[in-house]
């Protein structure tokens, strides 16, 4: 079973690795983070196939995609057992109006050993911060 | 209080609240300043998360609600569970549909001084509104 810290640091450590936006950075960070038949559910991303490798594609479509995308620090980290669940926000450039948006996220995942086999993610809508 | 005390608080509170329509449970288990967070709403506080469920149990009043996980260190408890119920009252403006609708959500629940102070919630609300027939996402 993952151990606490190591559950802890692998959020830290992936939320700098997903601000480099670079998936030649990220991809590997998969390889080593996720299980090869990780499942994601998002109610909103209807029909991702499971495992790693479409995740990396839908990742990696989202840095293409959403202008200035950026993570900031979990807001909540829970660890207990093989899960582990954290609050934290997103933030972009809306390409309408050119403000500065953040979006909260709540995300569940599970371990199987010391990898990723499971996650849940469930994504708020984009409001202009304050 | 243990972490696996308050998990058994929250488990009592949803057993209650949802599968016997007891809303008298959310002034005794929850603190009188709780306050509760769900993204693109103003905070709810007591009275206020009261009301919602009261509306929500209205109008899907054989609503299940089956935790998916739960599990919980230190002082939060963090939960995912389902809900399904058919569409029987107005719900948000929206007439009965006599639709069944299935409801994801992800909530955390933090604790303080022995009392359920917090709430950060998250639903698949815009699911929901497809479900109803309300909303159509482009394909």
């Amino acid at each position: 079973m993952v151990s606490e810290q190591k559950a802890r640091d692998d959020v830290l450590r992936a939320f700098e690795i997903y601000n480099t936006k670079d998936m030649s950075v990220i991809g590997p960070w998969y390889d080593e983070i996720l299980t090869p038949d990780c499942i994601y559910h998002n109610p909103g991303v209807r029909d991702l196939a499971s495992g790693r490798e479409s995740i990396k594609q839908f990742v990696g479509g989202l840095y293409k995609r959403i202008p200035n995308f950026h993570h900031n620090a979990p807001d909540d980290l829970i660890v207990q057992g093989d899960k582990v669940a954290v609050r934290y926000s997103v933030s972009r450039t809306d390409p309408a109006s050119g403000n500065r948006q953040t979006s909260m996220i709540l995300l569940i995942e599970r371990y199987a050993g010391d990898k990723i086999a499971e996650i849940w993610e469930l994504v708020g809508p984009w409001q202009d911060d304050a | 209080m243990s972490a696996e005390e308050n998990m058994r608080i929250v488990r009592r509170a949803y057993t209650e609240v949802f599968d016997r329509h007891n809303l008298a449970v959310v002034d005794e288990l929850y603190a009188a300043d709780f306050v509760y967070h769900s993204p693109g709403n103003p905070d709810l506080d007591r009275e206020g998360l009261k009301q919602g469920f009261a509306a929500y149990l209205a109008a899907f009043p054989d609503a299940r609600m089956t935790i998916e996980d739960i599990f919980a260190a230190e002082d939060r408890v963090a939960v995912r569970f389902t809900c399904h119920g058919i569409h029987q009252r107005e719900y948000m403006g929206i007439p009965p549909s006599g639709k069944q609708v299935t409801m994801t959500a992800i909530l955390i629940h933090r604790f303080a001084g022995g009392k359920w102070v917090e709430d950060w919630e998250w639903s698949d609300r815009l699911g929901v509104m497809q479900q109803l027939g309300v909303v159509k996402l482009p394909q």
